[in-house]
């Protein structure tokens, strides 16, 4: 009853290692790529910064674990691999801003198809081996047992508000706290169902027409003004926010990428096909509640102005497709292969589950970290006082930077706390959409490990200096 | 059929209308698994592992199982980081009891690490 793992290193790639870092090096480089000085990024779609100066110094060969997941290598690999997954799919600018041509034909370049191939493997098994690890199902299981589990997980989940609203409710500012979700939302539902849909070719049998059915939903039967990413969209401008795919990709989170990447992960290789099938049914049946929870915070935080139709539509269509999901989908492919095909369905269930619960963790910190970025500014104070004193550890000497008006610091995160101070010049500090602080010289913000930032500078030059933390500081 | 959560750090020990089960650690999975001694229903959580070979002898007549035979009388169960979910074919108003014992196949078995401090291993 063991569930194949199709996660190792490919041969060729262990032979041959070198053409993993060559292959990296080559698709990062390409200009679509780089470092950009705008923070939002409406008409460009193939513009999706990976900070291709930091791929070489990343350790991708050792896989990560549980404690490792928000770590800036995952980060970075998560970005890498969603652009990978998603040259997979068509995405077309609105309009035809100057250069989108040399941009689609860069993205889609067939070239690059190779260089994506030998990436993609590695990657994968860089973020998603811990899952292994993390996951047993063990035990005889029958149909009956897999239903009972299945359902007791669902209602387990919708049992309770997912602490993400309390969090928004809870916020210093619920609007900017709301419109952080609804960007995490963004990477995935503005292309909505894309993972899906590369399941619903070939032949195999029923299954394939019910899974169809639920694309259709998602697709909106055609009607363009139905379609769940239309409605998506319709609320993004309601809110303010662009609608245009991907135009804040520096500010998605670490776990929000990979929550996208894991329905990519799943469907890209067929083999992982039972596996999509649990996490399908997971979803699809805790999404309805969630989605109600979703429309009051909603309008409670924005007022009638928010157009919460999408989530609305799911409030009921994933009533039908939590039931199409069990009842059409998994239960009859269980009864047609047997019970061979039950632990990959509960890997897949469970897997989604626990990723669902780290991106909800990594939403409320987020949120905490931007509401609280005067008590950081604040704190660098006494934590400067104490590192120049020598009473805070700190793991390397003094970083000290210069930077200039043109130079951007795109968003990342670090494994560890830092204490950044402001020797000369002006820096916009970065944590999230619309939410910074400025910082002058002899002030400072503290920097919490995993949590996502960036920096302008201001003034023509700014000097600066990192201190990294260890002990007490470290997180 | 019931589905039953538990903490694998605070629970090794199940108890489901009379029937024991146990968290038995077996090539590298976790498994829970029937406590009845094939022989004659002796405790099977308090075995000792044969030396050098991959069976367990049961307390109570000294018996040897060998391990993947105790493994394969086992309850469908997922474990995600310590957190376990079993399912019983059993009727919703059963018996359930949990608890923690120190048991020795558990300590011998087990390649898992246990947080709690004073138990097992």
């Amino acid at each position: 009853m063991s569930a194949v793992s199709t996660n190792s290193t490919p041969e060729i790639l262990e032979r041959f290692p070198e053409a993993f870092e060559a292959s990296l090096r080559q698709y990062a480089e390409s200009p679509l790529f780089a470092d950009s000085t705008a923070w939002v990024v409406p008409e460009h779609p193939y513009r999706r910064i990976v900070r291709p100066q930091d791929l070489g110094h990343l350790d991708f060969e050792t896989p990560m674990t549980r404690q490792q997941v928000l770590d800036y290598t995952s980060l970075a690999a998560n970005r890498v691999l969603l652009n990978i997954y998603e040259a997979d799919m068509l995405f077309l600018p609105r309009r035809a801003p100057e250069g989108w041509y040399e941009d689609f034909q860069r993205f889609y370049d067939m070239d690059a198809a190779v260089h994506r191939e030998v990436v993609r493997r590695k990657l994968e098994n860089y973020l998603f081996s811990f899952l292994e690890d993390e996951i047993d199902a063990s035990g005889t299981w029958s149909a009956g047992a897999l239903e009972s589990w299945l359902i007791a997980q669902v209602e387990a989940a919708n049992s309770k508000r997912s602490p993400v609203f309390d969090a928004i409710l809870g916020s210093r500012n619920p609007e900017h706290a709301a419109l952080t979700l609804m960007i995490q939302f963004a990477g995935d539902f503005l292309s909505e169902a894309s993972a899906m849909a590369r399941n619903i070719l070939g032949n195999f049998g029923p299954a394939q027409s019910e899974l169809f059915k639920i694309v259709i939903d998602e697709y909106g039967y055609g009607l363009h003004e139905t379609k769940h990413s239309t409605l998506f969209e319709a609320l993004m401008e309601s809110i303010g926010l662009e609608s245009a795919p991907h135009a804040y990709w520096q500010y998605y989170l670490t776990s929000s990428n990979m929550l996208n990447n894991y329905f990519h992960y799943v469907s890209k290789n067929h083999s992982r096909f039972f596996r999509y099938l649990g996490a399908l049914y997971y979803t699809e049946a805790t999404l309805s509640v969630y989605c109600r929870h979703a429309s009051e915070v909603l309008t409670k935080v924005y007022g009638p102005r928010a157009a919460v139709r999408y989530f609305d539509e799911h409030v009921h269509i994933d009533q039908h497709h939590g039931r199409m999901a069990l009842d059409k989908l998994v239960l009859p492919i269980v009864q047609q292969y047997g019970p061979t095909v039950i632990p990959e369905i509960v890997r897949g269930c469970a897997e989604f589950s626990l990723l669902a619960s780290i991106a909800d963790q990594d939403v409320i910190d987020q949120i905490a970290w931007s509401d609280g970025e005067q008590r950081y500014k604040q704190l660098h104070d006494s934590v400067y006082r104490a590192i120049l004193a020598g009473q805070v550890r700190t793991r390397s000497k003094r970083i000290a930077l210069t930077e200039t008006h043109d130079e951007p610091t795109v968003t990342h995160a670090h494994d560890w706390a830092e204490c950044l101070h402001i020797v000369s010049g002006t820096m916009r500090f970065v944590t999230g959409h619309d939410r910074s602080v400025l910082l002058h010289p002899g002030e400072g913000t503290m920097i919490l490990a995993n949590r996502l930032h960036g920096a302008s500078i201001e003034s023509n030059e700014c000097s600066f200096e990192v201190y990294q933390l260890t002990g007490e500081y470290q997180k | 059929m019931i589905v039953v959560a538990f903490d694998l750090d605070h629970v090794n020990l199940l108890t489901v209308n009379e029937e024991r089960y146990f968290v038995f650690e077996h090539q590298g999975r976790t498994c829970l698994v029937s406590d009845a001694c094939p022989h004659r229903g002796g405790p099977l959580h308090l075995a000792v592992r044969a030396c050098g070979e991959e069976k367990l002898i049961c307390p109570w007549h000294e018996t040897a199982t060998r391990e993947r035979r105790v493994a394969a009388r086992n309850v469908p169960m997922v474990r995600v980081g310590s957190s376990a979910t079993a399912v019983f074919d059993l009727p919703p108003d059963s018996a359930i009891w949990k608890r923690w014992t120190d048991g020795a196949v558990h300590g011998l078995a087990s390649t898992r690490p246990r947080p709690r401090p004073g138990r097992a291993t």
